[in-house]
């Protein structure tokens, strides 16, 4: 290396006091690379004078350091592939059925965790079925309960959704059957509001 | 604004992208890399490539290896990562967009 040549020393001594303010790493990386230019450059032929002139003033090489950092484009991770949303959706719509619940909420903060839909999609993915549910059930009481009281049912105030079953039945049965409905038109709605990473 | 100032604010925006752009044609190493943006003006000065080289290997754009030369001392040659593909990719998209909506402002506006 040809740091025995006093200009090129006291070049990047300047050099590296110009860059002292900034991060240390960073600092490292260009003295090092300055004088890697420098060895070449020699190398090759050209005297010192005119390769430390060619490479300027320290200063002004101190002054481009220090910008910020270019962000690399994050890698798409599964969850912003088409891959992943088809997961998502499959959890939604069937998760419930295979572990009550459990699955549901598994598929729920996949939904949360990926980049792939925005915030207003994700809110609608995951309170639609439960207010949709609620709105089907208590549509169904009101509904019922005008029908039952213009049709004079014997047993005058008895609200159900059918003559001969009782009423808490028919809500479970409501809910049971809707719900794998409504799940599957939501995860549709999610297959369909998704936005692949590029 | 004056001219100095004008040159080193657009620099700054172009400038790493500028240094990706020349290694797509393959890995390069320093000085060929500072000599060819210097000659062409995205560079203020050869030293200047250097932090800007700094900034892209540290956020994964660029890699280096080293090479024994058999004239000299060993080089270090930078190339893309895949990373730095991408963004440039992008970079050259986005160019040339804009840089036909500035120069169509310049020229209905002259």
């Amino acid at each position: 290396m040809n740091t025995t040549d006093p200009e090129v020393r006291e070049y990047l001594a300047e050099l590296r006091r110009a860059l002292a303010t900034g991060p240390l790493g960073e600092r490292e990386l260009v003295v090092d690379g300055v004088r890697q230019h420098i060895d070449d450059a020699l190398a090759s032929g050209v005297p010192v004078q005119q390769v430390l002139e060619d490479l300027g003033d320290p200063l002004v090489i101190a002054a481009a350091a220090g910008g910020p950092a270019p962000a690399a484009s994050p890698v798409p991770g599964f969850l912003e592939r088409r891959s992943g949303s088809v997961l998502v959706a499959l959890l939604i719509a069937f998760g419930g059925l295979v572990v009550p619940v459990a699955g549901w909420i598994v598929g729920v903060v996949l939904l949360w965790a990926s980049k792939g839909w925005r915030t207003v999609d994700k809110v609608v993915g995951t309170v639609a079925s439960p207010v949709l549910v609620v709105l089907v059930v208590f549509g169904a009481h009101v509904f019922s309960g005008v029908t039952s009281a213009s049709a004079a049912a014997p047993s005058g105030g008895q609200t159900s959704l059918g003559p001969l079953l009782p009423e808490a039945y028919d809500v479970t049965w409501t809910v049971l059957l809707l719900l794998p409905m409504i799940q599957i038109g939501v995860a549709v709605y999610l297959l369909l509001r998704f936005r692949p990473a590029r | 604004m004056e001219a100095d100032r004008l040159l080193a604010n657009l620099r700054k925006g172009v400038v790493e992208s500028c240094v990706l752009a020349v290694m797509r044609q393959g890995e390069v190493y320093g000085v060929d890399l500072a000599r060819r943006l210097t000659a062409s003006g995205v560079l203020a000065s050869e030293g200047t490539l250097y932090p800007v080289l700094a900034r892209l290997r540290t956020s994964g754009l660029v890699t280096t290896r080293w090479e024994e030369s058999p004239s000299g001392p060993p080089r270090r040659y930078y190339r893309l990562t895949a990373s730095g593909e991408r963004d440039v990719e992008q970079f050259d998209t986005t160019w040339r967009r804009f840089s036909a909506a500035v120069t169509g402002i310049l020229e209905e506006t002259a």
